[in-house]
C-alpha cells in the first residue's frame, strides 16, 4: 500500500495567540516497538537523528496540573484532501509534558470494522522525561492504518512499507521542540504590551504589506536585426577564425569594410544559458554555412540560485543584529553583507538575471515577502579579437569592477544600556569586488556566511539575573526572581520607611 | 513584649521564607514606636536570625536580627530591620507592576545586555543548492 510522504509546513499557535511556521522533511525509520492503543505515552518507534529538524520553540513551563493546547496547521494533502488542523494539549506533569491527544481530533477520521482504512495523518505523543530532559518534546506524526480485530478493540498502526505485519519501514514527519525553559513563543505576548500608539484616531493600524515580486524578464530582445549573439563552441570559434583567414572571403564580403573582424563587436566568455536557437553565424553578406552555430534568441536571461533558510537558531535576540550578522557571497559581485533582520526566521531567495550583450548581471535577493535588495557585476570573462583590443579589455576590467566595499562594522543598538562583550565585534567577512574576468576565477554557486555569537549564560541565570521581560503584571501571577522596572504602592498601607524599602527591594530583584 | 524567635535560610529577597520557631521570650523595645529598625534587649536570643514582635504597634511584624555578638551577663541587644517583603506581600502582590526581568516571564526577542557573550564567534556556511555553470560557454556578438 503506498505510503503517503510529504513535506509538511506546520504552523504552530501557541496560547496567547502567536505563531511560528516550520517546514518539516519526513523521514524513513525502523520500527522499534509496537504501538499499543491504550498506552497514549507511545514508545518511540523509529529513530532519527536529524539536527535540521530540530527547532528552538519556547513552550510554557507550567507547573503540575497545567495544561495548554497548540494548534497545529499543516500544509499539504493526502488523497486530495487538505490535511486537516490539529489541538495538540500539553499537560504538565511532575517528571513529563505528556502529549495527550485531542478528543475532537480529526486525526482518526471515521472507523472501519473489518477493514483496515488509510488515514492521513496521526501524531504519537513521545513524552519526554521532564526532570532529566526539561526542554525538550519530541513530536511525530505520520500516516496510519486503522482496523478492528477480533476482540473488537480498535487497533492502529503507522502504515509501512510492503506488510505491516513486517514493520519493514515507516515514514514520519518529526519535530523536535526544545524549550530552553522559555514560557512564550518567540513573539510578545499581545495581553502583556501596550505597543500601540496611544492616539488611536491618528493611528492608521495599516498593516497591509505589498509582495514584491521580481519582473518577468523583458520580452525577447534578440535574433536577427543589426546587431546580433552567437553561441559557439571552441570547435566553431576556429572554424570562424579559419574562415577569416582565408583569402575566399574577401572575394565575398561586400567591400565596405577593410577587415572582416570589423563585423565582430566583441567575444566573451560566460557560465549562464542563454536562450538560442540554431543558425549559422552571419557577418555583413557572409555565412559561414554548416557551422552548428546558435543564435540567441534572448539577450537577457535568469539565473535561479534556489533558496537558503535561515532559521531561528537561538529563538531570541540573539538570532538579530548586532549578535547575529549575515554576509552573502555572490559570484561575480563579492561579498556583500545582509540586513539579518529581514531574513532571520525566513529564507534568501537568490536570483541573477544576466545580459549577454554587456555580460551585466543583477542578483536579486528576496525573503519570503518579495524582493529586498538587488547587486550587480559582471559576468562576462572578455577575451581580446584582435591584438589592439587587449588595452580595452583591460579598460573593461577596470570599468566593470565593483568598488572594493569594505566589512560593515556593527554598530550599537540604540536603547541597550550595556554593551555586550562580543557582540559588538564587526563582522568577520569583508566585502570585497568580484566583476568579470577575476570574478571568473572564483566560486560560481553563491553561499551564505552566518556569524552567530557564543552565549555564556550560567546554568542558574534565570533565577539569579532574570530575563528581559518589560511587561505589565500583577505580582502574584509571576513565579520566581522578579525585578521590578516601576511599581505604585499607593494602595499599600504602610509607613513611608517600609514602602520605599519595598520599591527598593522590588527594583533590587525579589523571589515570589 | 513576647517575641517569636526563629531560624530562617531563606534568601533575604525572598518574599516567603521558610521559618523555624525555636522559642519566644519576653523583650524589652528600645525606641518605642520605630516599627523600622527596633532594638531588642533580650536573655538567651538561642542563635535566632529572625523574629517577630508582637502586640502594638508591631502587630506581629517579622524582622531580620542583625548579626550580634554574644550576651553581656547572657542579655542580648539584638537590632532588628524590617522584613517589608514578609510583612506586606499581602498588598504588594496584588499590584501591577512594569517588569524589567524575571525568571519564567520573559521577551527573549528584547536586547538583553546583561547577557555574557563569547569573544569569539562561531561561523555556518550554507550554500545556495544551484548556481551558474561550471564550464564557460562563448558568445561572439556580430553587428551589420
Amino acid at each position: 500500500m503506498p505510503i503517503t510522504k510529504y513535506s509538511s509546513i506546520v504552523t504552530i499557535e501557541y496560547p496567547n495567540g502567536n505563531q511560528v511556521t516550520r517546514s518539516i522533511t519526513p523521514f524513513g525509520g525502523q520500527m522499534l516497538n509496537k504501538y499499543s492503543l491504550n498506552d497514549p505515552r507511545l514508545a518511540a518507534f523509529g529513530y532519527y537523528n536529524r539536527t535540521e529538524d530540530v527547532i528552538a520553540l519556547p513552550i510554557p513551563q507550567g507547573e503540575v496540573g497545567d495544561s495548554f493546547t497548540w494548534h497545529l496547521f499543516f500544509s499539504g494533502e493526502s488523497g486530495g484532501e487538505p490535511l486537516p488542523p490539529v489541538d495538540l494539549r500539553i499537560d504538565v506533569r511532575a517528571n513529563e509534558y505528556y502529549l495527550a491527544m485531542s478528543s475532537t481530533s480529526p486525526l482518526f477520521g471515521s472507523k472501519g470494522v473489518g477493514i483496515a482504512k488509510n488515514y492521513d495523518t496521526m501524531y504519537f505523543a513521545w513524552a519526554r522525561d521532564r526532570a532529566n530532559y526539561p526542554d525538550q518534546i519530541d513530536f511525530m506524526w505520520g500516516p496510519v492504518r486503522q482496523w478492528v480485530n477480533l476482540n473488537g478493540v480498535m487497533q492502529t498502526l503507522p502504515c509501512l512499507e510492503g506488510s505491516y505485519n513486517n514493520y519493514d519501514t515507516a515514514y514520519y514527519n518529526a519535530m523536535s521542540i526544545i524549550t530552553n525553559g522559555y514560557p512564550y513563543g518567540p513573539i510578545t505576548d499581545p495581553t502583556r504590551y501596550e505597543s500601540k500608539p496611544t492616539d488611536p484616531s491618528e493611528a492608521t493600524m495599516d498593516d497591509d504589506s505589498d509582495p514584491i515580486e521580481i519582473d518577468n524578464l523583458p520580452s525577447a530582445v534578440a535574433a536577427g536585426g543589426l546587431f546580433r549573439v552567437y553561441e559557439l563552441t571552441r570547435q566553431q570559434m576556429t572554424t570562424v577564425s579559419n574562415t577569416l583567414a582565408s583569402s575566399t572571403i574577401y572575394d565575398t564580403l561586400v567591400k565596405m569594410v577593410t577587415s572582416p573582424l570589423d563585423y565582430f563587436i566583441k567575444l566573451q566568455a560566460m557560465p549562464v544559458d542563454f536562450p538560442s536557437f540554431a543558425e549559422d553565424l552571419r557577418f555583413g553578406n557572409y555565412t559561414i554555412t554548416g557551422l552548428g552555430s546558435h543564435i540567441l534568441s534572448n539577450f537577457i536571461t535568469d539565473v535561479d540560485c534556489g533558496q537558503v533558510s535561515l532559521p531561528l537558531y537561538f529563538s531570541s535576540f540573539l538570532d538579530y543584529a548586532p549578535a547575529t550578522s549575515v554576509t552573502l557571497y555572490l559570484p561575480f559581485i563579492g561579498y556583500v553583507p545582509l540586513n539579518v533582520d529581514l531574513f532571520v526566521n525566513d529564507v534568501i531567495k537568490l536570483k541573477y538575471r544576466v545580459d549577454a550583450v554587456s555580460g551585466d548581471c543583477v542578483a536579486f535577493v528576496s525573503n519570503s515577502q518579495g524582493l529586498v535588495t538587488t547587486f550587480s557585476g559582471n559576468c562576462a570573462y572578455n577575451l581580446p579579437l584582435r591584438a589592439n583590443d587587449m588595452s580595452q579589455v583591460v579598460a573593461g576590467l577596470y570599468s566593470t569592477v565593483s568598488g572594493i566595499a569594505t566589512g560593515q562594522a556593527q554598530t550599537a543598538i540604540n536603547g541597550v544600556g550595556d554593551a555586550m562583550s562580543g557582540v559588538m565585534k564587526p563582522a568577520m567577512i569583508s566585502a570585497g569586488g568580484l566583476s568579470s574576468n577575476s570574478g571568473s576565477m572564483t566560486n560560481r554557486k553563491p553561499y551564505v556566511v552566518i556569524e552567530r555569537p557564543v552565549p555564556a549564560v550560567p546554568k542558574t541565570y534565570g533565577e539569579t539575573v532574570g530575563f528581559a521581560s518589560r511587561i505589565s503584571a500583577k505580582l502574584s501571577t509571576l513565579k520566581g526572581y522578579t525585578r521590578i522596572e516601576e511599581i505604585h504602592l499607593d494602595h499599600v498601607n504602610a509607613t513611608r520607611e517600609e514602602k520605599a524599602e519595598l520599591e527598593r527591594l522590588l527594583k533590587e530583584g525579589v523571589i515570589l | 513584649m513576647v517575641i517569636k524567635l526563629y531560624t530562617t535560610r531563606s534568601d533575604a529577597n525572598a518574599v516567603n521564607k521558610v521559618l523555624t520557631l525555636i522559642g519566644e521570650r519576653d523583650a524589652e523595645i528600645k525606641g518605642a514606636g520605630n516599627t523600622f529598625s527596633p532594638s531588642l534587649v533580650l536573655r538567651d536570643p538561642m542563635g535566632a536570625n529572625y523574629c517577630q514582635i508582637m502586640g502594638e504597634p508591631f502587630n506581629g511584624r517579622y524582622y531580620f536580627i542583625m548579626p550580634y555578638t554574644g550576651a553581656a551577663h547572657g542579655i542580648a541587644t539584638l537590632e532588628c530591620k524590617n522584613d517589608v517583603l514578609m510583612n506586606l506581600k499581602s498588598q504588594f502582590l496584588q499590584e501591577t507592576a512594569i517588569i524589567s526581568r524575571q525568571e519564567n516571564e520573559a521577551n527573549l526577542f528584547l536586547n538583553d545586555g546583561q547577557m555574557p557573550i563569547e569573544a569569539r564567534k562561531q561561523a555556518f556556511f550554507k550554500e545556495f543548492p544551484s548556481g551558474f555553470l561550471t564550464d564557460f560557454k562563448y558568445y561572439i556578438s556580430v553587428g551589420g
